[in-house]
């Protein structure tokens, strides 16, 4: 499958749709461009976010056919890069 | 134990963090209340009953650790050291004797059972050899444990290596692992939480009791009102019919586990008990039905009759029917009946009935609350018997709409199959070619309109079609024939309305209709006899008088194919 961002975020919102089911409704992400996902603004906590990251490595991997280690996107230290949307654009750049 | 919220205690050896998120939040009944006890401390809690964990109390523990954490001897013949079988035995002792401590504090201990660590190659071809393989320790291990807690009616060891067979390899994460300490991967979380609950819905006397089932492409492949008990797709070297005889066998075998069987359809009793009783590959007997309801009644208001024959609440009984239509329709107006999604495919029924797993039986007997029980079903049923609503009213909510089109080229082959295949609503039961066919509507007089129904479900394609024949003053109906796919759904009245509609704009005097009795075509009798013409029970002749207008049936969109 072509790899454009677009395609990425489906990948993103279907990891979403997984991480949802065990959190509570209040803290629920929403499949939005800009929702945090790391970082001050993130609502998910430290464990929850690692197995939003292993969800997501699967889906790219089921999508794609590529494999991804997405620990480095954590270290990134730009607030933009923490919404689904930088998410996106950091693996894209991965992937070229 | 509260049926609303049950209070869980989870105590592992690894992080249960994300486990404890899917069991809180899954929509699903019962709902649990996690609390996580220390992470890796299995035993201490298990023991020291002063831990802040137990300061509120707990309904259930579920206590899910890894073997070679709790077990020294299986850690050490990981790493291939040499251990005794019964070194590693005299140490799941100790631990059973620490998990059974458990029992003042909790009413319900769960413990899913040890499974080999995924990342462990062992022995190879040596792993099953006695006294050397690891996957021959463990299961040793697990036997050892289950007869350690054999004779404790509150503890049930759960059978976690299918949890990790459907995950298959997304049931270990390294990276969950090194990361987390989380052990397993999401669809081994999310499959047990389906087990426990499963397992809770049973310990609380919620499993369900009895299976309702349709007999036409869902007991056996075909319709038997109109093939014929004898040409039902069922056994032999087919691999339909041997779908139909696996399914049916499962359900025999539930039978054996004290589940009920029932059978509500929509057929002809004598037709559809005839092929239960004389067709030779049926597995399932009429001795096996607790109950049936086989007429062309609403399904929903059969349903509660033969649970009330019963004597059980419509929370005790599976619906399975190969109709979306029927499935909504039970959805609708029984939200207690579960009724699970179901394949078109005949040969995934038996794994739709296996994946159920609402059959887990309680530990206690229920008998003792029995009567109490009893009554309060009775009233729950007279309540919904009051709130059940009527089957047009629910029929409009279906968007139903019939194209009606006459007979060409790209339907007579249809046409002819309707004519020649249909036995149970069908007036007459002329059976007629396609050459036939077009040269009797050649006459100017005749006409065949054919009729398309489709829904909110879907299009069920051309299944009714009605002949007819005009002659001095009056409209003769020469044929009425309706797949039984849509018996029942108004469309019988639409067609009526139709046909009038069409001799009043001819000025006609009445329309006329008469019936041909055959061994099958009682269904098509009932219905005329309730359709509002006049019957005379000498000629079996059905006559409307077009001075008044047919009734259109409500809700439902008719249109011809030019629209």
């Amino acid at each position: 499958m072509e790899m454009s961002e677009e395609k990425i975020i489906l990948s993103i919102f279907k990891a979403i749709d997984e991480v949802n089911k065990m959190l509570p409704k209040d803290r629920q992400l929403k499949k939005l461009p800009g929702t945090f996902l790391a970082g001050d603004r993130g609502k998910l906590e430290s464990l929850e976010l690692i197995n939003f990251i292993v969800e997501l490595e699967g889906r790219l991997q089921k999508d794609f056919s590529l494999t991804f280690n997405l620990i480095e996107w954590l270290e990134i230290p730009e607030e933009s890069m923490k919404r689904i949307d930088g998410l996106a654009k950091f693996i894209k750049a991965q992937a070229n | 134990m509260k049926k609303d919220l049950v209070r869980a205690i989870l105590i592992s050896d690894f992080n249960m963090e994300i486990f404890a998120g899917y069991l809180e939040h899954d929509s699903n009944s019962p709902k649990i209340s996690p609390t996580i006890a220390p992470f890796g401390q299995v035993v201490q809690v298990m023991m020291d009953k002063s831990m802040d964990c137990w300061k509120q109390s707990q309904d259930v523990a579920i206590v899910w650790t890894r073997a070679e954490s709790v077990i020294n001897s299986f850690h050490k013949a990981l790493e291939f050291d040499l251990v005794t079988i019964e070194q590693a035995l005299e140490e799941v002792d100790v631990y059973s004797d620490c998990l059974l401590s458990l029992m003042d504090r909790v009413k319900i201990i769960l413990v899913p059972a040890w499974t080999m660590p995924l990342n462990i190659a062992g022995y190879g071809m040596l792993e099953r050899k006695s006294g050397l393989g690891l996957t021959d320790l463990l299961s040793r291990m697990n036997l050892r444990f289950a007869e350690n807690l054999n004779s404790m009616k509150n503890v049930f060891i759960l059978n976690s290596e299918r949890w990790l067979q459907s995950a298959g390899e997304e049931a270990f994460k390294p990276k969950l692992w090194y990361m987390g300490k989380i052990a397993f991967g999401n669809p081994v979380f999310r499959q047990a939480v389906y087990e426990i609950k499963s397992a809770l819905i049973g310990l609380m006397g919620g499993a369900k009791k009895i299976i309702l089932v349709d007999l036409d492409n869902t007991l056996w492949g075909g319709v038997v009102g109109d093939e014929g008990w004898e040409n039902l797709k069922l056994g032999g070297h087919n691999p339909i019919g041997e779908a139909f005889t696996d399914f049916q066998k499962s359900l025999k075998s539930l039978t054996r586990r004290g589940i009920l069987l029932g059978i509500i359809s929509k057929n002809e009793e004598s037709v559809a008990m005839k092929a239960i009783d004389e067709n030779s590959e049926m597995i399932l007997k009429r001795v096996d039905f607790a109950g049936w309801r086989i007429n062309w009644s609403d399904k929903a208001k059969n349903i509660l009759e033969l649970l009330e024959e019963l004597r059980l609440g419509t929370q005790s009984a599976v619906f399975i029917d190969d109709n979306p239509v029927e499935r909504a329709r039970i959805r609708e107006t029984l939200p207690e009946v579960l009724v699970p999604e179901w394949p078109n495919d005949p040969m995934f029924y038996k794994h739709s009935l296996i994946s159920l797993n609402c059959f887990n039986t309680p530990f206690i007997s229920s008998e003792d609350k029995g009567r109490t029980k009893l009554y309060k079903e009775e009233s729950y049923r007279k309540k919904l018997k009051n709130k059940l609503g009527s089957l047009d009213d629910w029929l409009k909510k279906l968007d139903m709409r019939v194209v009606v089109d006459g007979i060409n080229e790209a339907n007579l082959q249809r046409v002819s199959q309707l004519f020649n295949k249909t036995n149970q609503m069908n007036l007459t039961t002329r059976r007629m070619t396609e050459k036939e066919l077009l040269d009797w509507v050649k006459e100017k007089n005749r006409r065949i309109w054919t009729f398309r129904i489709s829904d909110k479900f879907g299009d069920s394609g051309l299944t009714g079609l009605i002949a007819i024949e005009s002659e001095k003053n009056e409209m003769k109906v020469t044929d009425f024939i309706l797949s039984c796919r849509v018996m029942g759904r108004k469309i019988e009245e639409i067609m009526l309305y139709i046909v009038s509609e069409y001799a009043r704009t001819l000025n006609l005097k009445k329309v006329t209709a008469s019936y041909l009795m055959t061994k099958k075509n009682n269904p098509c009798y009932i219905f005329w006899k309730q359709s509002g013409f006049k019957h005379d029970k000498n000629t079996d002749i059905f006559t409307w008088n077009l001075e008044k207008k047919y009734p259109q049936p409500e809700g439902i969109k008719i249109s011809s194919s030019s629209d």
